[in-house]
């Protein structure tokens, strides 16, 4: 972490933004369940609903990364419950892969988080950002792919 | 080195009298200990053809600019599985390439041989003498022990001589690989460094990226007709596109790993990305990292055509809860 990181990081304003890919079927659905049920997590969190969570591109993480995100969420349906029978089970070798490459390269790990979030865990969705913002705030902001404006 | 090189001169007057239309091999290069792709036609422009252990670049990528046509290809054993790549993935079909394929004794890292012989040698003969390679410069024999000199893609390969070609040439070569030698030494002393030290590599690493797109150019792997990054799209919606044309160090970050996870599962190891880097990005060590992981994540024993990323197994680990 650079300076810049740890001056903000002191700073109290600064806050992690966390860029969440929901799987329309069950984590969308989960999201919406932790909202209808008033339960309480940080508005950290800016959700993109994807059809399913192997939709999601790894260059769609890097993006994220780029135009300013701190952390990445990917949540899908848990593995064999997938609407489209077999998607998660490709999400989730791609997405192991590209999380050791990330590592690899110099990213924290936990920037880019894999969750499987059912709909009826809107708990579980809750506590996931909760965790996720204490774990980025922590970390402080990611500088290593930023665009600077 | 004769012998191959005449017999690869005979095989390849027969091809071209048979009905082969393009015969794709090596010439000498321009510069001193390097050589070049050289298309021959015409039986009698055989004699330009040449096998020597500065034959390094990879011709398979040549045949998908003559699709069309007969072709017969010199293929060592590393450049072997880049052929079944492409046939896998529909881009050439086999029955119509004719694969020469070469004993290869491995290939000379050529700037460690020039610092070796000064900047202008004139090689005049090659021969390889199992565990090292003598070159004959202005009459005078030097040994060049293979341990040293090879390239660093020769250093662990088991697959020297070609399998499953048409046409062989020459006798079968000894084993090249180096017993001692770990591929994966570089790659754990990566991971093994903090954070921190680790960003900074890789930073100054994909800084020197001048994103010329030679390591996308030469990659037999890399073979999509329109590639994600770039995109033909009009001036106004290139903002839209997935990185710019300017160079910015996020940009080359979000070149290199995706290029890197392109290939993954599919990268023949043919090193060839490392070799054209003009700045010199160590670019196999991404490749051996991902080949690495999927060994070890999803075992080697799953043979897709089309990669380990194209398929998918109920007993994968799972380690996102």
């Amino acid at each position: 972490m650079n300076k810049n990181g740890a001056a903000e990081r002191e700073n109290s304003t600064w806050q992690p933004k966390i860029v969440a890919f929901l799987c329309n079927w069950c984590s969308y659905a989960g999201a919406d369940l932790a909202g209808v049920s008033r339960l309480k997590y940080p508005a950290n969190v800016r959700i993109i609903r994807v059809p399913c969570s192997s939709r999601v591109n790894p260059q769609f993480i890097l993006r994220a990364f780029q135009r300013g995100a701190d952390g990445v969420l990917v949540a899908g349906c848990h593995p064999g419950d997938c609407h489209y029978v077999t998607g998660n089970y490709f999400t989730r070798r791609r997405l192991m892969l590209f999380k050791r490459l990330l590592e690899f390269t110099g990213f924290a790990p936990e920037r880019l988080k894999v969750r499987w979030v059912s709909a009826a865990e809107g708990g579980r969705f809750a506590e996931t950002i909760k965790e996720m913002v204490e774990e980025l705030r922590d970390l402080g902001p990611n500088r290593v792919m930023r665009e600077e404006k | 080195m004769k012998e191959i090189t005449e017999s690869l001169r005979r095989e390849a007057a027969r091809l071209l009298n048979e009905g082969v239309e393009l015969f794709i091999g090596y010439a000498a290069g321009t510069r001193p200990a390097c050589a070049r792709p050289f298309f021959v036609t015409k039986p009698e422009e055989v004699t330009g053809l040449v096998f020597d252990p500065f034959c390094v670049p990879n011709l398979v990528k040549y045949i998908l600019r003559h699709a069309d046509k007969k072709v017969a290809v010199v293929v060592k054993g590393c450049d072997r599985a880049a052929v079944d790549r492409l046939v896998a993935e529909r881009h050439l079909d086999r029955a119509r390439i004719t694969l020469v394929g070469v004993p290869c004794g491995g290939m000379l890292a050529r700037e460690r041989v020039l610092a070796e012989l000064g900047p202008n040698p004139r090689i005049e003969a090659v021969e390889d003498r199992g565990p090292s390679f003598v070159l004959r410069v202005r009459g005078e024999e030097r040994t060049f022990e293979k341990r040293k000199f090879l390239m660093e893609k020769c250093l662990g390969c088991t697959r020297n001589n070609p399998a499953g070609v048409d046409v062989m040439v020459g006798k079968e070569a000894p084993p090249v690989a180096d017993p001692e030698y770990d591929p994966l030494k570089e790659i754990r002393a990566i991971e093994a460094l903090p954070a921190a030290e680790r960003a900074a590599f890789w930073e100054k690493v994909f800084g020197r990226c001048l994103r010329c797109y030679a390591c996308r150019e030469v990659c037999p792997a890399c073979s999509c007709t329109e590639c994600t990054f770039e995109q033909a799209v009009p001036g106004w919606q290139q903002g839209a596109t997935w990185i710019s044309k300017a160079k910015s160090l996020p940009d080359n970050y979000h070149y290199h790993l995706i290029r890197a996870f392109h290939v993954a599962g599919r990268c023949a190891g043919c090193a060839e990305c490392e070799r054209v880097c003009p700045v010199g990005i160590p670019l196999m060590l991404l490749n051996r990292k991902l080949a690495a992981d999927i060994a070890s994540l999803f075992g080697e024993t799953e043979e897709d055509p089309c990669g380990a990323l194209c398929v998918y197994s109920l007993a994968d680990p799972d380690e996102f809860e």
